[in-house]
């Protein structure tokens, strides 16, 4: 690295010294490169650099939240009159519920692979995060497929407990108590993957030194891990939390009206888009409060290591009942969140011939895995950017700015859709004439229906998922190092790529596979933006789903799946492989970061 | 030695993601100029896309879609404007058609051949939209429960001997607020509202679930009557596993309002943009829809009604026999879209 950022100095100094050029190019050159320097990297680069991207992802939403001054219609007092009251109510239900089990599932899953041992927690380690892959609809349909009437193992329910146990089954199956859990089995892992990435960050002398003065386990686990871990649990809940508030299709199937079925039947039924953008604006007011609620708790407490020395924590090795405990839970939870409804969606797939696998087939693989990798990497820089100007200016307006622009999370992808579409249009228009005088091109639009409206559509949509994880995993590096790289000289990008990233390079990590398997089996967002003949693998799903015929839609959700699989296995072994790694050795984090930013050469 | 972290994603992420940038932007220019029509679509069959590319091989018009929700497609039609490249929008209900109509989004197209085609109460009087293929909303029953005699009209589902039988989706379904939208027609406002009232307090559990799972939640006993469209259970009629087929045969099919008003039908259909640049090519594609063949095809692999009643039909629906369709024009049921939907609520029809 710093061979490369020396080049081009070298090049240039080179170059004044052959061709001899006057002093005056020299002081330009100077020149330059320090106003480089400060609009780029320096402090107010940073602000400029994130006010500029915050804005950006803001805007569609902002769209959104203007609506709430429009001047109300009667359709909206209609609204108001009959339903709200019961999407509200649903919807507070549902976020409670959909909470307690994740924080619940999630918590004690990563907790029991971090810090204990016990049969298959290596195996568990990867497994727990399998449910991510899954779309919480199509775990809906699978659930509903299996139990409901006619279902696949309606018959088998029927002759072993009797026709009344398989009627009441199936009759429930659809109910809002059944969504909770399909909601919670699905979405936990939000919860588990960031406090997990929390427990292995945290100073295992912290740890050591509870256990040395006499706590047990539990006890560590409740007041010493648990309270440190807080803003990555508070992070990963939020996640979840937004995602209840935004789903559709599984709520839509089971029946259970909540704050964003009644958007849509704001937006369809009620053929009122502007009532339904304004419905979206009151959850995206609900979101801020939960968000602040979570800051107001949480006060000035500070959850940082001052000293980050990855050494092996010794774990727990649990034996006899707790050990078995500890493996059945894990195997239920994983059965549940992920064995089930694929081996349902694999026993619909033998039965029904199978998609071809043409070229189209190939096609939409490319795009579904090119487009969420692009996606991926822009939310991820995206974020990191935000982050880290916020770390060093912690003004209000920063932070009011970055908060802003991660509330696309809880927003309706078909929403976020309007917004953006409203952006980029307005962009074209005002783009269109300017090309049209100087090049005397008429091209209609540019970036409207363009995979790049997709992939600005994703920015707003899934920063949240990056910004989280990565704002978590900056809590827990002390500002202490930041100030050292500092003060020897290193500037705020130096210190950002040499100090910081590497040391959260587990929760960066965590951002990235997070927002890639949310692109990938995004669905409203794409089917409204996509550009002519985009077929993705989330849309082909869903159209055989939408039909009624979920049995045809195994196929290609399998391949989202399986392919939505492979990035969590290879980031998570090199999550795990990492830490075994510096388990294994005794050598400590802070050498090698010391080692790598000491000046070289 | 351990390798730089952000030197790992700098040399071996950011490379192939670039490659994989160059892959795909590529597939969403279209440089050639080919003859094309652009097609936003609500409708996602597999017979649909046979269609299209039987279109291309006869005329050499290609044919791009968009397909997603209606109200989507609608909503970015408008967005887009008068700049929008689509030329064709297609849904799955006239009301769709008409809504897109009321908000300056459609133009009126006049040929000879779609106006022979598509008899007048499947077609926007101004030529702004044509029907496409139709669907029956009828009842389905339980043939061991359910004598076919006990039923007749969609009124009498309101009756008090129906009280915890009956199964039907949600009022958010266009299928069901057209079907109220007709009551509202033909019997007035408060005869509408006692039936919603009726069927409500009828209904044999909380509207959950599309039409399919209505019916399977009839075959296994939880309801003896369910309200749905007639395509779903021709489907399941043929079944591909024998099990399936078999309990089908429990499902008895009844086309109501025979002696007064006619069974309701919902009508998918298809109208030329106000942005249409490609119009030529629109309108071929349209006359082409609506042909024999294509018509054929809808029938026999979608088991929907053609717009014309000399089209052959395939073996189920056939055995069903002809039936008297209501011919409220999609148009009045479009204006009373609003109304129904109030009423549901009202009523309380989740």
């Amino acid at each position: 690295m710093p061979a490369q950022q020396r080049k081009p100095h070298d090049a240039s100094t080179s170059d004044i010294r052959t061709s001899g050029i006057t002093r005056s190019r020299i002081m330009w050159e100077r020149l330059l490169r320090t106003v480089r320097v400060h609009v780029f990297f320096g402090l107010s680069g940073w602000t400029l650099a994130a006010g500029m991207l915050a804005l950006l992802v803001a805007f569609p939403l902002l769209t959104i939240g203007v609506s709430l001054f429009d001047p109300v219609s009667d359709r909206w007092e209609h609204l108001v009159s009959t339903q709200l009251s019961t999407y509200i109510s649903n919807s507070v239900i549902l976020v409670l519920g959909v909470g307690m089990f994740t924080l619940l599932v999630g918590v004690s899953t990563a907790w029991l692979v971090s810090a204990c041992d016990f049969p298959g927690r290596r195996f568990f380690e990867y497994a727990l995060v399998l449910p991510l892959a899954l779309p919480t609809y199509l775990v809906a349909i699978t659930y509903a497929g299996a139990f409901g009437f006619a279902g696949t193992l309606y018959g088998s329910v029927q002759s072993t407990f009797g026709n009344a146990a398989a009627v009441a089954i199936a009759g429930n199956i659809m109910s809002r108590e059944a969504l909770i859990i399909v909601m919670g089995i699905v979405l936990y892992p939000y919860v588990y993957l960031i406090s997990r990435a929390s427990f292995m960050q945290q100073s295992h002398s912290v740890l050591e030194v509870a256990r040395l003065l006499g706590r047990s386990p539990g006890s560590t686990f409740l007041r010493v891990s648990v309270p440190l871990a807080r803003p990555a649990i508070a992070a990963g809940l939020s996640l979840v939390l937004m995602e209840v508030l935004n789903d559709y299709g599984a709520a839509k199937y089971f029946g259970v009206p909540t704050f964003t079925t009644g958007i849509f039947r704001v937006w369809s039924s009620y053929d009122s888009p502007d009532a339904a953008v304004r419905l979206a604006g009151m959850l995206l007011l609900l979101v801020i409060l939960i968000v602040l609620f979570e800051r107001m708790q949480r006060g000035h407490a500070r959850y940082d290591n001052s000293v980050s020395v990855f050494r092996p924590g010794v774990r727990y090795r649990l034996r006899g009942f707790r050990a078995a405990a500890a493996t059945v839970f894990a195997l239920l939870v994983v059965t549940v969140g992920f064995f089930f409804p694929v081996g349902q969606l694999l026993y619909w797939a033998a039965g029904t011939p199978a998609e071809l696998v043409d070229g189209r087939f190939l096609r939409m693989v490319l795009n579904s895995f090119g487009l969420a990798a692009m996606a991926t990497v822009l939310c991820v820089l995206t974020a990191v950017i935000l982050v880290y100007t916020a770390r060093l200016h912690r003004t209000w307006l920063v932070r009011t700015i970055t908060k802003v622009s991660v509330m696309g999370y809880a927003v309706p992808g078909a929403v976020i859709a309007i917004g953006v579409l409203l952006v980029l249009s307005w962009l074209d228009s005002t783009l269109e004439p300017l090309l049209r005088k100087s090049f005397g091109l008429s091209i209609g639009f540019l970036v409207t229906g363009s995979v790049l409206t997709l992939l600005f559509a994703y920015l707003v949509r899934f920063i949240a998922v990056s910004f989280q994880s990565i704002e978590s995993g900056f809590q827990s590096v002390a500002e202490r190092m930041d100030e050292s790289a500092r003060s020897l000289g290193a500037g705020g990008l130096r210190t950002l790529l040499r100090i910081d990233l590497p040391l959260i390079r587990g929760p960066l990590l965590a951002a990235g596979l997070l927002a890639f398997v949310d692109i990938l089996k995004e669905l409203p967002l794409t089917l409204m933006l996509r550009p002519f003949n985009f077929d993705t693998l989330a849309t082909r799903a869903f159209e055989l789903a939408q039909d009624e015929m979920p049995a045809l839609a195994a196929g290609p959700a399998l391949i989202i799946v399986a392919i939505g699989l492979l990035p969590v296995f290879l980031i998570n072994s090199y999550f795990t492989r990492k830490w075994h790694h510096e388990s294994a050795g005794t050598e400590t984090s802070v050498e090698n970061v010391s080692e790598r930013t000491s000046p070289r050469g | 030695m351990r390798t730089l972290f952000i030197d790992t994603i700098l040399r071996r992420i950011l490379p192939a993601v670039v490659m994989m940038a160059a892959f795909l932007f590529p597939a969403c220019g279209d440089g050639d100029t080919a003859e094309v029509v652009n097609v936003y679509s609500h409708r996602h069959y597999d017979a649909d896309r046979q269609l299209l590319e039987m279109f291309t091989e006869e005329t050499g018009i290609r044919v791009n879609v968009v397909s997603a929700g209606a109200d989507q497609l609608i909503k970015r039609l408008e967005i887009e404007g008068e700049k929008s490249p689509a030329d064709l929008l297609i849904t799955v209900d006239a009301g769709r058609l008409y809504r897109a109509k009321e908000r300056g989004l459609l133009q009126p197209v006049h040929s000879e051949v779609l106006e022979r085609n598509v008899p007048a109460h499947l077609r926007d009087p101004e030529g702004h939209w044509y029907g496409m293929t139709q669907r029956g909303r009828i009842i389905a029953y339980a043939r061991d429960r359910v004598e076919e005699e006990e039923l007749s009209t969609y009124e009498a589902l309101a009756d008090e001997r129906w009280r915890g039988r009956i199964l039907v989706r949600s009022s958010e379904n266009i299928y069901n607020q057209s079907l109220l939208a007709s009551i509202i027609l033909n019997r007035g406002r408060d005869a509408a509202e006692t039936w919603a009232r009726g069927v409500v307090a009828n209904m044999a559990r909380s509207p959950r679930g599309n039409d399919t799972d209505q019916l399977n939640a009839l075959i296994e006993g939880a309801g003896d009557v369910a309200l749905v469209n007639t395509y779903y259970v021709a489907r399941l009629y043929e079944d591909s596993t024998a099990e399936k087929r078999a309990k089908a045969e429990r499902v008895g099919v009844f086309f109501p309002n025979q002696q007064s008003s006619g069974t309701h039908v919902n009508i998918s259909g298809m109208g030329m943009t106000k942005s249409a640049g490609n119009r030529e090519n629109a309108i071929r594609l349209m006359e082409f829809l609506t042909s024999d063949r294509a018509q054929q095809l809808f029938a026999e692999a979608n088991h929907e009604y053609p717009i014309r009643p000399e089209i052959p039909l395939p073996r189920v629906l056939a055995a069903w026999g002809t039936f008297r369709a209501d011919t409220l024009h999609p148009t009045a049921l479009g204006e009373q879209n609003w109304e129904a939907v109030k009423l549901f609520d009202e009523v309380d029809w989740r």
